[in-house]
């Protein structure tokens, strides 16, 4: 019975057409009975080849294609447990000593990783130098028959060599790709692997579609002459033992001091922490954590509990701040441990979310921690404590989405890459991802995206681009790194996966990516870095040299009147996760009185639940407008404290178990289906289930069709509550802090940019209207970061050098340094003692007005410009110590709008007043309504209103709609472009910094914004702003 | 003195050319000339002016005109103030003050510091200290700041135009026949050739503008792959492209242009087998041409394609070969085309060829090898499949059969 023994999947990168999945399928249908995935040099597809080919009955043999030093290619298989070992060691060898890209194994690496490994001889390898590397019997000579004449000539020549060798011979058909009709995607991938187009890559591409995966009898037929060959292939088949389930992973275990077990150690540093997290006597948590411990005990799991504890513990201890984030939150023996800042009894969390006896699945803790030197500290710690061989980051295989693949297939199709790129513009969000998830979210269909960008779907090029893009959609393009999650193995990592070199210097990742390391019970440690939690480290810092206080962010006061005055009035700017202009539109509605709204305001505003159509409903009830009623009395318990509407993963988990009986497992999958990018067709599968067992338990119709779509519609984005919590304690934290120490906060955020929804010049603008003052750059008063300085009994920030563009740290720590040493007495002087300031810095230095206050001072910026120029000269050796006397510039200070300019020009943003405020007069006679009156206008008044744009945003779930947000002197004004309307003004929309826009109010319950009739460029003198903040 | 044209016009060289023979054109829209001498012929500056336009209106030409002391501040003027200006000596300054410094042939990053500080005019320029601004900004600075005060010395650089070849000869009567006509064209040649030889250069395009009695030209272009200037190699290069394809008409002028390129030059090798002159390759691929059609003559191109003998036609290269590689290729089976493929009938069962018939041979297949499949261009309208066999048929001759992607037999060939 014919098996295929050398099928190469997408995952040899450009050298394969089609997923693991795909191949394992055809197999099934054509009833091949084995396949082996050799990919090249890598087993990235191995798990998900594995995978399927478990669920179909399909024996998965793995094996690779690896490349050699000495030219060509070894094709091996694995035979066992050690052979796999082998390959992964052999992989990992030559790829961490190699750059990216150039890796090939020495004949040295194949003999020393050789057992356990056979070898399949195609005649480009001299057979002795094979058999003497892999041993008799464990080499195999293998012949193609793809319809080629030139290939029977070498055929002959290895029937030759194995009948002079006494290799056994099988047959393969070294399969490309599934089916003959990815034969052309196969000629483009190949096109772009040597960078040529379609029409010039000539006998590069395939001579004919012969390499899918045929029928066995189509093989007996090919093979008629020499039927052994098919039965040898089967008999190899039948040597190789190994699968992924016999890959012999262990976690590490935690060293515990003597005489303990990791078990007793876990319950003594929980039990310790739970007395100083809820008290002596705390029944409910006690018993909950009795309970968690059993099952962590029963599941053999401590070890993986006290290793995250392990480096958290090692976080408190450097002073980097860290907190859990994720399912994690369900667990009280996570609270206990300080691993998360949610207490899960409090809140009444389900455990089972976290972990379960039935799922057999690790639990997933993810760490979030500051973004920048801190995270990589913590990564660091973890390479150490477990080598570089026993931990690593999980990849992130980066898969075609809609742009990357109109771009590579349309540049091998040979279109011009103008056209390309108008087709990627107009792509402003992923349109065929959305429509591959099977939703209606976006109106913009590719085809209607190819028709914007002016090309004709009638032509059969065009057609060509257009099927072809959409079958490489989802297939991997190459390995990337994950944002954080580190895998950690009991001895050697390199053993269980192989390991590479990720494009960070000092970085290793695997090459699975985080779902195949959950498939295959491999633990994952997320540390993942986020921005906020810097900004809370710093601001905590700053409050205690500023302010002289000290900030524990696990006891702040709960229930901050100020805090939820801020939240219900939408005052959220640079807030943790309820910022975004959708956020502040909700907020005024939610009204978010207590810690729990919090929560459910930071899982509300996602695509699940608008999709879901739960959003509004829940407001509705929020406002009591509708009656809290739940979809089915049966949900009762499930929906009640989100008033009846489902909107966390959790629920919709619980409702799964409820109205179809699905056990814990089969919600897990369900759960684990929502969660993946591939998960349509499993989806599917699961509504089919769903439906059967609503329609068993009397749930019909149009309730019927609401439960599914509440849990079908997180498929795109789901939320858990416990994630939602320890987000929401973020997001409190960051309002406390900005709402009490405005100016520690704002320093802190600036100095952690890019992040959040707001540029740098929006953050200080919202802060000036709190009442903040800011000091610019200033070379006798400036550090690095913005630092925060006493101006007049106040507290003020001061800019730092980080904010002049181009300006290098290295040359504001010498300045720091020279000003310790003794004061700049001019220009001249601060040029002498810091040569290595180069001409754009000492000028834009000058330009920002940093050097108006250096040696007798009193100078304006032009006086500077003019000093710094003669500053800049070359000095001849002679008169190098002469200095020259300062002498008055012949030049006219700026003018207040060149200043703003010139601030803009250097450092992106300008503490001066806002640019709108300079023409306020003119704008208010051109009927413009500042931003700030807005909202005390009527419903359905027309109203004009003009503003820096700071952010135009086009969300999926929005239909078309586009969302401007304006910016004056006063504040921000929202406006509402529909679509038709986006059409018609897309040029002036996209094209101004400062936008003048007529429309009708619509002011409702607090949420404030402008639906737009007319647009038009602001008639300002200056475009200066910062760049706004769109479609991202 | 120096006048400056700044317009649209092709023709203000022509209208400078009036005036002087001390041009230069500094770009196509800005001519500078000398006024030296104009004085006593015309008048003052405003009279030289006011006969400069008028005759430039006579020549349908819109432009700026500036009468200056000095080169500079003429172009500078005309290029930015309209109409008419006359600046008189002493005045520049004042009159270039209002001028944007975006006008100074300035690097961008002296105009990037200028705007920093500033300065908008030229006048703002020249207010600076002159000390001040050459420490700062060295001796480019200088020279900026001297434009602006229109104390910028600058010379004409003054053009040469272009050698032409060209030769036009009108007909009393027009001329009908060919010979007669090529009989003028070789004295036109004649000329042409002694041209090029003395410049040292060759011709590398003809083109020949005959006017028929209608009134219309008609135009015959011919590329030459080298450059060449041999009268008799020229003239036959014609004689064949007329003959080929002749006017038509009665001719009542002919014109002559060579294209001018540098001459071939060839380093004749001692051990390099001696190839055809190229200039008589040209003439004899010119006659082929005439005989067998334009498309039809070059050298074969193997394409990079799995379509068999898929070529293409490139112009004539013909360069030394490397003849010893030949002699090393081992010998196989001899295959013989049949050009073009002759269509067949054949008969299939359990998907192998049965019979073959075709106009030379007809019978049983009796030993087959096959399919080999290709296929390839599924991206565009020739789009091609392929299966071919190889069959012995029982009088045990051998041939190539193939099966097209219109579902068509051919023979493509025999084996000996």
């Amino acid at each position: 019975m014919y098996v295929e023994l050398r099928a190469r999947s997408a995952f040899s990168f450009l050298e394969g057409a089609s997923l693991p999945e795909d191949l394992v399928q055809q197999c099934a249908d054509l009833n091949v009975a084995a396949m082996a995935l050799v990919d090249t040099d890598n087993v990235s597809g191995a798990p998900r080849f594995y995978t399927a080919a478990k669920k179909v009955g399909i024996r998965p043999h793995i094996g690779a294609e690896i490349t050699a030093a000495a030219g060509g290619r070894y094709t091996l298989l694995v035979e066992n447990r050690t052979g796999y070992q082998n390959l992964c060691r052999l992989i990992t060898s030559m790829k961490l000593r190699s750059a990216k890209g150039n890796a090939a194994a020495t004949e040295t690496e194949f003999r020393l990783y050789s057992e356990g490994l056979v070898c399949v001889m195609d005649g480009s390898q001299p057979p002795e130098l094979l058999i003497d590397i892999y041993g008799t019997g464990n080499v195999y000579a293998e012949i193609q028959r793809h319809l080629l004449r030139e290939e029977e000539i070498r055929n002959e020549r290895v029937k030759e060599l194995a009948r002079k060798w006494k290799m056994p011979l099988i047959a393969s058909n070294g399969v490309r790709y599934a089916r003959p009709q990815s034969r052309e995607l196969m000629d483009v991938l190949t096109c772009t692997r040597h960078r040529t187009t379609i029409s010039e890559a000539g006998r590069l591409l395939e001579r004919n579609a012969e390499r899918y995966v045929k029928a066995p009898r189509a093989m007996a037929r090919l093979f008629s002459t020499t039927p052994r060959v098919i039965e040898t292939a089967a008999e190899l088949s039948d040597r190789l033992q190994f699968t992924l389930a016999d890959l012999g992973y262990e976690f590490p275990r935690y060293p515990v001091p003597t005489g303990e077990t990791m078990d007793s150690f876990l319950r003594a540093r929980t039990l310790a922490g739970a007395l100083h997290r809820y008290g002596p006597s705390h029944e409910k948590a006690y018993r909950q954590i009795e309970r968690e411990l059993a099952l962590i005990e029963k599941l053999k799991l401590p070890g993986y509990f006290l290793i995250v504890w392990d480096i958290v513990e090692y976080c408190r201890r450097e002073g980097i701040l860290v907190q859990g984030r994720g399912s994690a939150a369900n667990s009280a023996v996570c609270y206990s441990l300080g691993i998360t800042a949610i207490d899960p009894v409090g809140m009444e969390l389900l455990f089972e979310r976290f972990l379960s006896e039935e799922r057999g699945e690790w639990p997933d803790i993810d760490l979030d921690l500051p973004s920048g030197d801190d995270r990589e500290r913590a990564i660091q710690y973890v390479y150490q404590r477990y080598g570089q061989l026993g931990a690593a980051m999980t990849a992130n295989i980066i898969t075609y989405r809609s742009r990357s693949a109109t771009r590579d297939v349309g540049k091998a199709l040979g279109f011009n890459l103008e056209a390309l790129e108008r087709i990627a513009k107009l792509s402003a969000r992923g349109a065929w991802e959305v429509e591959n998830a099977g939703t209606s979210a976006s109106k913009l269909t590719p085809e209607k995206q190819f028709s914007s960008a002016g090309l004709d779907l009638n032509d059969p090029r065009v057609s060509k681009l257009l099927s072809l893009s959409r079958q490489i959609l989802n297939l991997p393009r190459h390995l990337g790194q994950h944002s954080g999650g580190m895998v950690i193995c009991q001895g050697q990592l390199d053993s269980i996966v192989p390991l590479e070199p990720a494009t960070m210097p000092g970085r290793v990742i695997i090459q699975w990516d985080k779902d195949d390391c959950a498939d295959l019970g491999l633990i994952k440690v997320d540390l993942l870095g986020l921005g906020m939690m810097a900004v809370l480290k710093d601001s905590i810092t700053l409050i205690s040299d500023h302010y002289h206080e000290e900030v524990d962010l696990a006891h702040l006061p709960p229930d901050d009147t100020i805090v939820y005055s801020a939240l219900q009035k939408a005052d959220t700017v640079g807030w943790f996760q309820v910022e975004s202009r959708a956020q502040m539109s909700c907020l005024p509605r939610m009204k978010p009185a207590r810690f729990y709204d919090l929560v459910v305001q930071v899982a509300i505003i996602r695509p699940g639940p608008i999709v879901g159509k739960m959003m509004h409903p829940y407001l509705r009830r929020r406002e009591g407008d509708e009656e809290p009623i739940c979809l089915h009395p049966v949900l009762e318990p499930v929906l009640k404290r989100t008033l009846g509407v489902p909107l966390f993963q959790e629920q919709l988990l619980r409702m799964a178990m409820l109205v179809a009986d699905f056990t814990g497992g089969e919600a897990e999958e369900l759960r684990r289906a929502m969660g993946f990018k591939r998960s349509e067709e499993r989806m599917k599968v699961i509504e089919t289930r769903l439906r059967s067992g609503m329609d068993r338990k009397g749930i019909t119709g149009e309730v019927q069709n609401t439960i599914v779509q509440a849990i079908t519609s997180f498929a795109l984005y789901g939320f858990p509550e416990s994630h939602a919590a320890s987000f929401a304690l973020i997001a409190y934290a960051s309002g406390w802090l900005k709402c009490h120490y405005l100016a520690a906060f704002t320093a802190a955020a600036l100095n952690n940019q890019p992040m959040g929804f707001y540029s740098p010049l929006t953050l200080v603008k919202d802060a000036q209207r709190h009442g903040l003052h800011f000091l610019p750059v200033d070379v006798t008063r400036s550090v690095w970061r913005c630092a925060i300085e006493s101006l007049n009994g106040q507290l003020a920030v001061r800019l730092g050098f980080n904010y002049v563009k181009g300006f290098s740290q290295k040359s504001a720590e010498k300045i720091m340094a020279a000003r310790g040493h003794a004061t700049f007495t001019g220009i001249d002087d601060l040029r002498q003692r810091i040569p290595e300031l180069s001409r754009a810095e000492l000028t834009a230095l000058a330009d920002l007005g940093a050097l108006n206050h250096i040696g007798r001072g009193g100078r304006h910026r032009r006086d500077a410009l003019w000093q710094a120029e003669l500053a800049l000269r070359p000095v001849s050796e002679l008169l190098k110590d002469a200095g020259s006397p300062e002498v008055a510039s012949p030049l006219l200070p700026m003018e207040p709008l060149e200043r703003l300019e010139a601030d803009f020009g250097n450092t992106g943003l300008s503490i001066g007043a806002h640019p709108m405020r300079f023409y306020r007069e003119t704008l208010t006679r051109m009927n413009v309504v500042p931003a700030a009156q807005v909202r005390h206008l009527p419903d359905g008044r027309r109203i004009r209103v003009a503003g820096a744009v700071i952010c135009r945003q086009q969300p999926g779930t929005a239909k078309g709609f586009v969302f401007l947000s304006l910016e004056d002197e006063t504040g921000i004004a929202n406006v509402i472009v529909k679509p038709d309307v986006f059409e018609r003004l897309r040029v002036p929309i996209l094209s101004h910094g400062y936008l003048l826009i007529d429309g009708t109010l619509q002011n409702q319950r607090g949420v404030v914004s402008v639906k737009a009739h007319a647009v038009q460029r602001c008639p300002l003198p200056t475009d200066a702003t910062a760049a706004s903040h769109d479609f991202h | 003195m120096f006048g400056c044209l700044h317009g649209p016009s092709p023709r203000l060289g022509e209208l400078a050319e009036q005036f002087s023979p001390l041009i230069e054109t500094l770009s196509a829209d800005t001519v500078v000339f000398s006024l030296t001498g104009l004085h006593s012929l015309f008048g003052d500056s405003h009279q030289i002016a006011s006969e400069i336009s008028r005759r430039g209106a006579a020549m349908s030409i819109e432009a700026n005109l500036c009468i200056a002391a000095d080169k500079t501040t003429a172009v500078l003027t005309a290029r930015n103030l309209p109409g008419v200006t006359i600046i008189p000596a002493g005045k520049e300054a004042e009159a270039l003050s209002e001028i944007s410094i975006e006008a100074l042939p300035a690097e961008p990053d002296l105009l990037v510091t200028l705007h920093r500080w500033g300065l908008r005019t030229l006048g703002d320029l020249a207010a600076l200290p002159e000390i001040g601004t050459r420490e700062r900004l060295g001796e480019a600075g200088h020279r900026l700041r001297s434009l602006a005060l229109g104390q910028h010395v600058d010379l004409l650089r003054l053009a040469r135009s272009p050698a032409e070849y060209t030769a036009r000869e009108e007909f009393e009567h027009p001329v009908e026949l060919l010979e007669p006509l090529l009989f003028v064209v070789s004295a036109q040649l004649h000329d042409l050739v002694a041209k090029l030889q003395h410049h040292g250069r060759a011709a590398i395009r003809i083109v020949v503008v005959a006017s028929v009695e209608s009134g219309n030209e008609i135009v015959r272009s011919m590329e030459l792959p080298v450059a060449m200037r041999d009268q008799k190699a020229l003239l036959k290069q014609i004689q064949l492209a007329l003959e080929a394809k002749p006017f038509g008409a009665p001719i009542t002028a002919i014109q002559i242009v060579l294209d001018p390129a540098d001459p071939r030059v060839i380093q004749g090798g001692l051990f390099q087998p001696a190839g055809p002159e190229p200039d008589k390759l040209q003439t004899l691929l010119a006659r082929l041409r005439a005989l067998a059609g334009t498309e039809r003559v070059g050298s074969p191109e193997i394409l990079n394609s799995h379509r068999t003998n898929a070529f293409r036609l490139r112009s004539c290269a013909f360069e030394p070969g490397d003849l010893s590689s030949t002699a090393s290729r081992p010998l196989r089976l001899a295959f013989r085309y049949f050009r073009p493929p002759i269509a067949a009938q054949v008969t299939i069962k359990s998907q192998v060829p049965q019979r073959v018939v075709f106009e030379y041979a007809a019978g049983a297949v009796i030993h087959s090898a096959g399919p080999w499949r290709t296929g390839g261009d599924w991206w565009a309208a020739t789009s091609w499949t392929r299966d071919e066999w190889d069959v012995v048929l029982e009088n045990h001759s051998a041939y190539r059969i193939y099966l097209t992607t219109s579902r068509k037999w051919f023979v493509e060939g025999s084996y000996d």
